[in-house]
């Protein structure tokens, strides 16, 4: 082919090909729009009433030791504490966690006269 | 429902004077300072820093560090408040107050509930978006302790005129915030005059 023509034809092409990515990029845009409409769309998979009851029992489990785990160090240095707030609501026995509540067997003891608990 | 968030622990700190013998006679005798609350943080964490650790809290600018709970690196993970008496009218009540359960020291039943109470009138009354929500979840639970009173035999005789736990100020705000209660929840009104306070 003689340089003139083919630099012609080449000529010819080029746009063609810049309307052919402008195309594929306008496609990829909109696919990306779609997918992060998706995405923002897409809930969570909801948990079962057995699989958040399981959770709370976990993160209950968690707290309690928490709360051990800090009382015992402060008993350790003769620092006396007590627990308030919803950790001591859920051992009076209050509903925020209701199924732990129901289903611990609670002790309940008042402090001899030197503060330490009976049967605890 | 609302998840059992975190642990709340009021330390107390009873402080003997020190002794006349081992006083140097030269020198005045040192009275024992009671530690800060970030002091007793740092006391956990350097008793147990496998589990405790500190981090910042909500404002960059602000100084003290929060204390959180964990079993294993990056596991779950609890927040422990520590609070020393005269924050938020807690009282520095003598041990042999403390109520166990499950071996766990927990505040009488009257200073929780009353101390909630008081978790609802200043979240309502705040202007943080952040506090002020938690409002509903607090009235909610002061309705829980309110009922749970009212079941339990051991807790109906509560005395509210205990100055070990309440000083006059702290009993004084607290009538009124049962009387604001109760205008805002007209449902609850017997319920809390059963526990002996005028509730209109």
């Amino acid at each position: 082919m003689p340089r003139r023509k083919a630099a012609k034809l080449q000529a010819e092409l080029a746009p063609v090909a810049t309307a052919t990515d402008t195309a594929t990029s306008v496609v990829a845009t909109t696919a990306t729009k779609v997918t992060n409409k998706t995405r923002s769309n897409r809930k969570k998979p909801q948990k079962t009433k057995a699989e958040k009851a399981e959770a709370q029992d976990a993160h209950y489990a968690l707290v309690f030791k928490a709360a051990f785990a800090v009382t015992e160090i402060f008993k350790s240095f003769d620092l006396p504490c007590v627990v308030f707030g919803s950790l001591a609501s859920k051992l009076y026995g209050s509903s925020r966690c209701p199924k732990v509540c129901r289903n611990s067997s609670t002790r309940f003891s008042r402090p001899d006269r030197h503060g330490s608990p009976k049967g605890c | 429902m609302v998840l059992l968030k975190d642990v709340d622990l009021l330390v107390m700190q009873q402080l003997e004077p020190p002794l006349e013998t081992a006083v140097s006679p030269d020198s005045a005798p040192v009275q024992p300072q009671p530690y800060s609350a970030p002091e007793l943080k740092n006391l956990i964490l350097r008793t147990n820093s496998r589990n405790f650790y500190l981090k910042m809290p909500r404002d960059p600018e602000a100084e003290y560090r929060i204390l959180w709970y964990r079993e294993s690196y990056l596991g779950p993970e609890c927040k422990v408040d520590i609070l020393v008496p005269g924050i938020m009218h807690l009282p520095s009540m003598p041990s042999k107050r403390a109520i166990w359960i499950d071996g766990i020291p927990l505040v009488p039943f009257s200073l929780l509930l009353l101390h909630k109470l008081q978790g609802w009138d200043d979240h309502r009354l705040a202007e943080e978006a952040h506090k002020n929500r938690k409002q509903q979840q607090d009235a909610a639970d002061v309705r829980k302790l309110v009922a749970l009173a009212a079941l339990r035999e051991d807790l109906k005789s509560t005395p509210w005129d205990d100055p070990e736990l309440f000083s006059d100020e702290f009993m004084e705000l607290s009538r009124q915030r049962v009387k604001e209660y109760c205008r805002a929840f007209p449902d609850r009104v017997e319920a809390w005059k059963r526990l002996g306070f005028e509730a209109t």
